[in-house]
């Protein structure tokens, strides 16, 4: 091979090194749609795993909003004394349950 | 061409390779606008101070959601990002970012819950130690504070702010705002002991259907977000958190999303509070819940 060969083969490679360099960096890390050149910009690039998460199985007894506070303080699940042990650590079965916010914006309402 | 000049070409063309390369990680970040117009003093660790939606169509979601809504939006343009906040009554409720979803993809765009905190960095430590994983490292922006995402031990991805202006006060929201957070996952006792070392949240464990849990996280004495197993339909979704938006009407508001070009993912229901609740997508895919959450004191409680 002569010179102008090397020297063109040369750059062939370095362009393919850089491309490899500079895309190597964006494949979605695990599976989360993680892009790092935009996370660059805005830490933010998140895309969920296709669908899959709804479309039934919300049985009538399946809750997920905020307990609302009323006069009986709240209610706790009875596991018994035989329930598994918990990872977390449970509140006080004294505390009452608390709810969202109740104090409307810029106003002086009825406290939290 | 003489090799001279091959040799002065590839120099040239190594140093304009290196200069795009590196471009993006030298910019300078966007300069996004602070969480609060107003700066406050007040921080409430733990809880969910902004939602931000990242979007194959910023355009097609603004329209979306300001019929929805009535949100308004004001255009950041930044290092070559496409960004916008919402507003509701001259709030920021929430932040859209443009990113293109790549062809073939089976992924849709997602509502992000940012979480407040006082140090980034050291959530970052104590995410790690506690099994969770880094997706986007710890970093500054100038106006709003330094954030950072993450997975937690079962894979749901969450994000938190240190934010510069304050956190929002602790106020109800107003309809078309952001009213309440939960947490889908595979594992919600190991959770919720996640969630509890990272924000120290008390934990309540309320009723639920046999062999699934329904935990609050409470901070300074308020509901912060739950914690519920997945449906049992789903037991082997996605974890994920999901948001709720406050609405005077969910069965009206339905009729809204669908005519808007969203989905209905969950119909209308009652929840424990005892007002309707439902899951939705935009016309993009990005879901969200609707919750009611009447004004008066005297609404049946679902048990």
């Amino acid at each position: 091979m002569n010179a102008p060969r090397k020297a063109l083969a040369a750059s062939a490679f370095t362009i393919g090194l850089f491309a490899l360099v500079s895309t190597g960096c964006v494949v979605p890390a695990d599976g989360y749609g993680y892009d790092s050149r935009v996370s660059v910009g805005i830490g933010l690039d998140y895309y969920e795993p296709y669908g899959s998460f709804y479309g039934g199985g919300w049985n009538s007894g399946y809750y997920v909003g905020p307990y609302r506070g009323f006069d009986n303080g709240g209610y706790r699940r009875d596991r018994g004394r035989d329930g598994p042990p918990r990872s977390f650590h449970p509140a006080p079965g004294t505390r009452p349950v608390p709810t969202i916010p109740s104090r409307p914006r810029g106003g002086r309402g009825h406290g939290h | 061409m003489p090799l001279h000049l091959h040799r002065q070409f590839h120099a040239a063309l190594l140093s304009a390779l290196f200069v795009a390369s590196t471009a993006p990680a030298l910019a300078d970040p966007p300069l996004l606008p602070p969480l609060l117009e107003t700066a406050n003093a007040e921080h409430h660790v733990g809880k969910v101070i902004l939602v931000q939606l990242v979007t194959p169509d910023l355009a097609s979601a603004k329209k979306f959601y300001s019929a929805l809504f009535n949100w308004t939006f004001r255009d950041v343009q930044a290092g070559g990002i496409r960004h916008a906040e919402a507003l509701h009554d001259g709030q920021v409720i929430a932040g859209l970012v443009q990113k293109d979803l790549p062809p073939g993809q089976t992924r849709i765009p997602a509502w992000m819950s940012f979480l407040a905190v006082r140090d980034v960095d050291a959530l970052k430590k104590a995410v790690v130690q506690n099994g969770g994983r880094v997706l986007s490292e710890p970093q500054s922006f100038p106006n709003r504070g330094r954030q950072a995402t993450f997975a937690d031990p079962q894979g749901a991805t969450f994000s938190v702010l240190a934010s510069t202006s304050g956190d929002p006060p602790e106020e109800l929201a107003d309809p078309g705002e952001w009213i309440w957070s939960s947490l889908l996952t595979s594992n919600a006792d190991s959770a919720a002991a996640f969630y509890q070392t990272l924000f120290d949240y008390e934990v309540f464990d309320l009723p639920a259907e046999k062999g699934h849990d329904h935990l609050i996280l409470a901070a300074e004495n308020l509901a912060r977000a739950s914690v519920n197993s997945m449906p049992v339909a789903r037991p082997d979704a996605h974890p994920h958190w999901l948001n709720f938006m406050r609405v005077e009407n969910t069965t009206a508001m339905i009729g809204r999303v669908v005519s808007l070009g969203g989905h209905v993912l969950v119909a209308p229901r009652p929840d424990r509070h005892g007002g309707l609740m439902a899951v939705v997508s935009d016309p993009q895919g990005a879901i969200f819940g609707l919750l009611e959450w009447p004004d008066g004191e005297n609404k049946q409680v679902n048990k």
